[in-house]
């Protein structure tokens, strides 16, 4: 028993609403077939019908509108900045799923600017590491130095930019180009 | 010498960038997990020359998965490469028994770090 109540639980909203249509549709032919041929079981069907359709209406709230308003609540903090909160639906269905990928941009997000504040505070080491070594007798080659390794921080934090695609923007031959042509007001 | 390499990150575009290094070089990444639970699993079931392991994960961390790893198989060759700063953490990977430690933003380290341990071979 509890195994089947296992499997009932990991069903797609997809199966439960063919489910509950299944069901609708048979029920609602049955009813049919007994108000045709006047039997007595018509009004039963009936109530059956009205029993199925309650039972459809409280699965979409605690399959779907629940979880539903679970995802969207923790998406529009996502949106306020915090990254912490996961959009998370211990359920494999649609909306689990749904939950899994927001919690997939986020943690995207939160990776490219750990990088980029790595990315500053190195830069910034580097530059206090120049400045002091403008002051000494032979700074050149530790000057050279740095600066090399600056330029490849710059290069690094690149490819991360250049790893996503972008609304509208297109990065090419170091420049930031508009997709479309935006001063024709769309309409060449 | 081309290894077989198990990528473990929760973010996909971090694993997307380790691969995209790991590749040319002749690395073949065998699979890629996005938290300790699956990378222990895919460890066990993949046998991987080298793990790369990311140390913050939602569900369990890399410094667990890699102490079960280890505990699993003592010869498991793991890098962690993470965000978290170097100087603290690379001293607690090393007692747990990890081949190195590369800071994400200089993430090519791990590619040395191969090469050397191949060196010792």
């Amino acid at each position: 028993m509890s195994t089947l109540f296992r499997a009932a639980e990991s069903l797609s909203l997809k199966t439960r609403a063919f489910f509950f249509y299944g069901l609708t549709v048979l029920l609602t032919l049955l009813a049919a077939a007994g108000v045709v041929y006047e039997h007595g079981l018509t009004l039963l069907l009936l109530a059956l019908l009205i029993a199925v359709q309650t039972a459809a209406l409280f699965v979409f709230h605690h399959y779907v509108l629940k979880p539903l308003a679970h995802v969207h609540a923790a998406t529009r903090q996502m949106t306020d900045g915090h990254l912490d909160i996961l959009a998370r639906i211990a359920r494999q269905d649609e909306i689990g799923r749904l939950g899994e990928s927001i919690n997939d941009l986020a943690v995207n997000m939160q990776e490219v600017l750990l990088f980029v504040w790595n990315h500053s505070q190195q830069s910034r080491e580097l530059f206090d590491q120049t400045a002091e070594r403008l002051a000494a007798p032979e700074p050149l080659p530790t000057i050279q130095d740095n600066l090399k390794k600056m330029r490849q921080n710059n290069e690094d934090l690149k490819a991360i930019v250049l790893s996503f695609s972008y609304f509208e923007i297109r990065l090419e031959h170091e420049r930031m180009l508009a997709e479309s042509d935006c001063g024709n007001d769309g309409q060449g | 010498m081309s290894k077989r390499v198990l990528v473990v990150d929760d973010s996909s575009m971090m694993r997307k960038m380790i691969v995209k290094l790991l590749q040319p070089p002749g690395h073949i990444v065998v699979g890629q997990a996005k938290n300790g639970i699956e990378a222990i699993q895919l460890y066990k079931e993949l046998k991987p020359d080298i793990v790369t392991m990311d140390i913050t994960m939602r569900d369990m961390d890399g410094l667990e998965a890699a102490k079960e790893i280890l505990r699993h198989d003592k010869d498991a060759h793991i890098i962690f490469l993470s965000n978290l700063d170097e100087e603290i953490y690379r001293a607690e990977v090393e007692k747990l028994g990890a081949l190195g430690f590369a800071s994400k933003h200089k993430a090519k380290e791990i590619l040395e770090m191969i090469e050397e341990e191949d060196g010792k071979h």
